[in-house]
């Protein structure tokens, strides 16, 4: 094409005069020309942005890294669990002392506090009286 | 059905057009895909006979984006908040742009970016989707004359903007 051409056609686009069909003459010559005289350069980077720019879609979906991700974290999440309760001894069968231990105080517990209660009932016989002394009481008010 | 796919059609060739403009007027990403998704909703709930009352689907759902995104932008600089939120992915995205091959087209980006919104409106609707002077005046409600003036403008402002960075790199 004539660079004459181009040369009106530039300054008429900087105007704001040319039509759309001209507007496209510029683009396509602008990406298929090399060489271009230093002067045109700019408009080079500009249209050639402009028919970059037509052709951004909408993203669809991004999520395929996170599906990918999903796996790799449950088993790191599972790892962090069995080691933590590695360390805080859920594992440990050396609690039998502990427990064997803890029988023989319950033991103790339980004699101690069935002497405390048949001690109560000793005590208990003796109230039985009481009811005596409200009949007696209830005749003496007659 | 039949209705429900003819929405979808339609939907399918708009929904990129919708999103490049809330992204030329939002910026980020994430809030052009919400504002798509906003739009593309409203459109729905307006129901079938009013949707084929419009002349053109096209032509007023980008005016709805249009006003939709100048509302956000609008709410956004009352808050004062979400403006950080922008600037900072622009940085990001710089830093990233800085390491791609086609460096230049990135600052062609930012320079458009960088325009009032007003600005950068009338150069997505004429440039990348190439609308018509007369659509991208009734789109932004302005006489046709005045869209010329304005875009001819624009167009010089980038084009020195532009050539004062590359003087700065040389």
């Amino acid at each position: 094409m004539e660079t004459n051409k181009i040369e009106t056609l530039l300054k008429k686009y900087l105007e704001g005069e040319t039509t759309l069909k001209e507007e496209t003459l510029l683009k396509v010559y602008f990406s298929e020309t090399e060489n271009l005289p230093e002067e045109w350069k700019s408009y080079q980077q500009f249209f050639s942005f402009y028919q970059e720019a037509k052709n951004e879609s909408y993203p669809i979906q991004k999520k395929k890294t996170k599906t990918l991700l999903q796996p790799i974290l449950l088993v790191a999440a599972s790892l962090a669990i069995l080691f933590t309760m590695q360390l805080s001894g859920f594992f440990n069968s050396s609690n039998s002392y502990d427990q064997i231990e803890a029988e023989n105080v319950f033991k103790e517990f339980q004699v101690q506090m069935k002497s405390v209660s048949s001690h109560l009932n000793n005590g208990s016989q003796n109230l039985a009286y009481l009811a005596y002394w409200n009949t007696t009481a209830e005749k003496l008010i007659k | 059905m039949t209705v429900d796919n003819s929405f979808i059609n339609q939907i399918q060739d708009l929904r990129d057009k919708i999103y490049r403009i809330a992204k030329r007027l939002l910026i980020s990403t994430e809030e052009a895909e919400d504002a798509t998704q906003d739009v593309i909703v409203k459109l729905w709930q307006m129901g079938e006979s009013k949707r084929s009352d419009f002349k053109s689907m096209e032509a007023y759902s980008v005016t709805m984006t249009k006003n939709y995104c100048l509302d956000r932008l609008k709410s956004k600089q009352a808050q004062n908040v979400a403006l950080e939120d922008s600037n900072f992915e622009n940085a990001t995205d710089f830093l990233q742009n800085k390491i791609e091959l086609r460096d230049e087209l990135k600052w062609v980006e930012q320079l458009i970016d960088q325009l009032p919104e007003k600005e950068r409106i009338l150069i997505q609707l004429r440039e990348i989707e190439q609308y018509e002077f007369e659509e991208i005046a009734s789109i932004l409600n302005l006489p046709e004359g005045t869209v010329r003036v304005y875009l001819s403008r624009i167009r010089k402002k980038l084009r020195k903007q532009f050539l004062e960075i590359q003087n700065y790199g040389n």
